[in-house]
């Protein structure tokens, strides 16, 4: 559908606030690519603009009070350009970026002091701050994700690791599929959101990855340790049920009828499998998400993190590879055989052919 | 402004559409999938969940049981699926899907059984010769898939294959000894005209298949970074190596006539103006020696040059994505 066509029919339908008005006049924003390049090159650009504040005031290097306070200052800096250039002069937009890394790295070593979890709770608010102070939506994306992996590493100095899981699960599925709050509350509210939907993903990798060494490496308090990640598995599974009725709605006569059938005999599957590879269930719900809003960056993190957890699936040490073989075997059998039953059946067909949605 | 979803947004942001029809706005724009959409994903998401799935299956099953296997059960078991896959390719029709989706199961089966050829019989051969076995073998089926992800399989097997290849016999090609240099510029060149084959059928004689960009974007990118950090190697050395900034310069001027003047693809000239920001920054810092003296003004010079730089190409990719709008 063109975008003229779409625009003629809301206004033939009576959703725009002045019916008469002409289709607005095009704003072009740059492709992912280009922003990506943009950052990449950026974070060049910091570099070098690091190395040469810390050639001029190699003397703030000793002091963390000077460290915090450059990072400070590179952070009013950062906030005056992106203000006051809501419009986006290139070089300014770059500068601003540049700066913000480098204000980032101050930060961290003038943190470098505090021990243990107080470190991460300093930083976490830090974050925090920032991402609601500075009006730039990258820079809220990268610094809510920052944030979201700190609380990780908080809890985990107090043995609860897998509450920070819960906690964001939760908050990524309900931030997204909260009743269109993703598209009503702007793009700074969509970026945080992005900033939680990756550092779910990334702490997925992490706790499949590297729980065992953990478990070895940590004694004290093991009990609590593992019953945090217990409790993320039972969450996780839980939002993603939720998730998927909510998606699936009776509202939107989807659950239960022709298509349901396909679609309860796939969420099942995932959720057996996930009681094996909970990861696994986390790139499955980010996917999902993705599709129901047409969100193709979200459906890719979804589809490449569900990819490599099934590789490092491998190496988790939790199961015997005889027993993740079979999980895996009858899995994706059964995926096949749900296939073949409804395309055997010409379920396909009815549901292709019956775009009104009428019940079974 | 890319897509319907990314407009609906901006309008949404504007406020141009009311906040109670943005339900309706999202499901007539099919933002929010509707039944048909559903069932195309959900179809999809089942069959390569459930191939990827055995597949792997099939896998653990022999890493777990490897040792206490015998011959028969190991040579068995592979040739069982190989011949299960080739039984469902031609037993009925199959979805077009279902047939792409055998095809590459097939050609990973292929790999595990030349590796089980290879431990079992201990033939003396290098590990270069089962990946080189393994591109070989399945070309019959990567050509019949029309697929390609089949095609960049086969791409990255070679590649393995090479790399291998140097990593054990020393880099000896056609009776010449090549260092790592010169084995990565036989590597690139290898890469480079499956690059062109490839644009050629996709952008000149447009082949139906080859449509679709990303295949081709992955491989530009892996010739992009390499052809890159050749350039910059020959920029660091001792003495500056002028037959590889002339190759580079060469191969900078081809990306830009092809993809500005034959067939413009923005993406491409996003790497490539990458690359001139990393080729130049680094000749900067050699110019300024800055393996002996960090000063501050050339420091700040250089940082200067590279957010100057990386604001012109940004300037200049997005007046091409405006012109290419319009």
């Amino acid at each position: 559908m063109t975008t003229e066509k779409l625009w003629q029919s809301m206004q033939v339908k009576g959703w725009l606030r002045q019916s008469s008005q002409a289709i607005p006049v095009e704003e072009f924003v740059s492709p992912w690519y280009i922003q990506s390049m943009q950052g990449y090159a950026s974070a060049i650009g910091a570099f070098m603009l690091c190395l040469c504040v810390s050639v001029l005031l190699h003397s703030i290097f000793n002091s963390p009070v000077k460290l915090f306070m450059a990072g400070c200052l590179s952070y009013g800096g950062v906030y005056i350009i992106f203000q006051g250039n809501k419009e986006s002069s290139s070089f300014l937009h770059q500068l601003g970026l540049a700066m913000s890394i480098m204000g980032q790295v101050f930060f961290f070593i003038s943190l470098e002091q505090l021990s243990g979890a107080s470190r991460y709770w300093v930083l976490l608010l830090l974050q925090l701050v920032l991402s609601f102070v500075i009006p730039s939506v990258w820079h809220c994306k990268i610094t809510t994700n920052i944030a979201c992996v700190l609380l990780f590493y908080a809890l985990t100095q107090a043995m609860i690791p897998g509450f920070s899981i819960a906690i964001l699960v939760c908050l990524c599925a309900y931030l997204w599929l909260r009743d269109d709050a993703w598209i009503l509350n702007g793009a700074m509210y969509r970026a945080r959101i992005y900033g939680v939907t990756l550092a779910v993903l990334q702490l997925g990798f992490i706790s499949t990855y590297f729980t065992r060494l953990w478990m070895l490496s940590l004694t004290d308090g093991h009990g609590l340790f593992m019953l945090s990640y217990v409790f993320a598995i039972f969450v996780i599974l839980a939002v993603f049920i939720m998730a998927v009725a909510y998606i699936f709605s009776e509202k939107k006569r989807l659950f239960f009828n022709r298509v349901g059938i396909l679609e309860a005999s796939v969420s099942v599957m995932a959720v057996i499998l996930a009681l094996f590879a909970p990861s696994l269930l986390i790139a499955l719900l980010v996917l999902l998400i993705g599709f129901s809003i047409s969100d193709k960056f979200l459906m890719g993190a979804g589809l490449g993190c569900a990819a490599l957890f099934l590789f490092i699936y491998y190496y988790q040490m939790a199961h015997t590879l005889l027993v993740k073989s079979c999980i895996l075997f009858f899995s994706g059998l059964v995926l096949l055989g749900v296939r073949y039953w409804v395309k055997k059946n010409g379920i396909g067909s009815v549901i292709l052919s019956d775009q009104g949605g009428s019940h079974v | 402004m890319n897509t319907v979803r990314e407009k609906i947004i901006d309008w949404v942001e504007k406020e141009y559409i009311k906040n109670e029809s943005i339900p309706e706005v999202l499901r007539f724009s099919r933002i929010t999938p509707e039944r048909a959409e559903w069932y195309h994903f959900l179809d999809r998401l089942a069959l390569w969940g459930g191939v990827i799935f055995c597949a792997l299956g099939v896998i653990f099953f022999f890493a777990y049981n490897w040792n206490a296997m015998g011959r028969l059960v190991k040579f068995g078991l592979v040739e069982l699926f190989i011949i299960l896959s080739l039984f469902f390719y031609g037993w009925k029709p199959l979805s077009k899907g279902a047939y792409k989706a055998i095809l590459m199961l097939l050609s990973l089966l292929i790999g595990a059984l030349l590796a089980l050829v290879g431990q079992t019989y201990q033939t003396g051969a290098d590990p270069y010769q089962l990946f080189l076995a393994w591109s070989v073998l399945i070309i019959p089926w990567v050509m019949m898939s029309r697929l390609s992800v089949m095609w960049l399989l086969f791409i990255l097997l070679m590649n393995t294959a090479g790399f291998l290849y140097f990593k054990e016999l020393g880099g000896r090609l056609f009776g010449r000894e090549l260092d790592a240099i010169q084995f990565s510029w036989a590597m690139l060149v290898g890469n480079g005209f499956a690059w062109l084959i490839w644009e050629y059928y996709s952008v000149i004689r447009q082949v139906e298949w080859l449509q679709e960009r990303w295949p081709i974007r992955l491989l530009a990118i892996s010739i992009g970074i390499t052809i890159t950090l050749l350039a910059v190697v020959a920029v660091l050395e001792h003495v500056i190596h002028i037959k590889t900034i002339m190759a580079y310069l060469s191969w900078l001027m081809m990306v830009y006539a092809f993809y500005r003047q034959v067939y413009i693809d923005l993406f491409m000239l996003t790497g490539w103006v990458l690359s001139i920001i990393i080729f130049v920054t680094v000749v900067l810092c050699r110019a300024l020696d800055f393996s002996h003296n960090f000063e501050f003004f050339s420091l700040l010079f250089v940082a200067l040059i590279v957010l100057v730089m990386t604001a012109i190409g940004v300037k200049w990719l997005k007046a091409k994505a405006k012109e290419r709008l319009a």
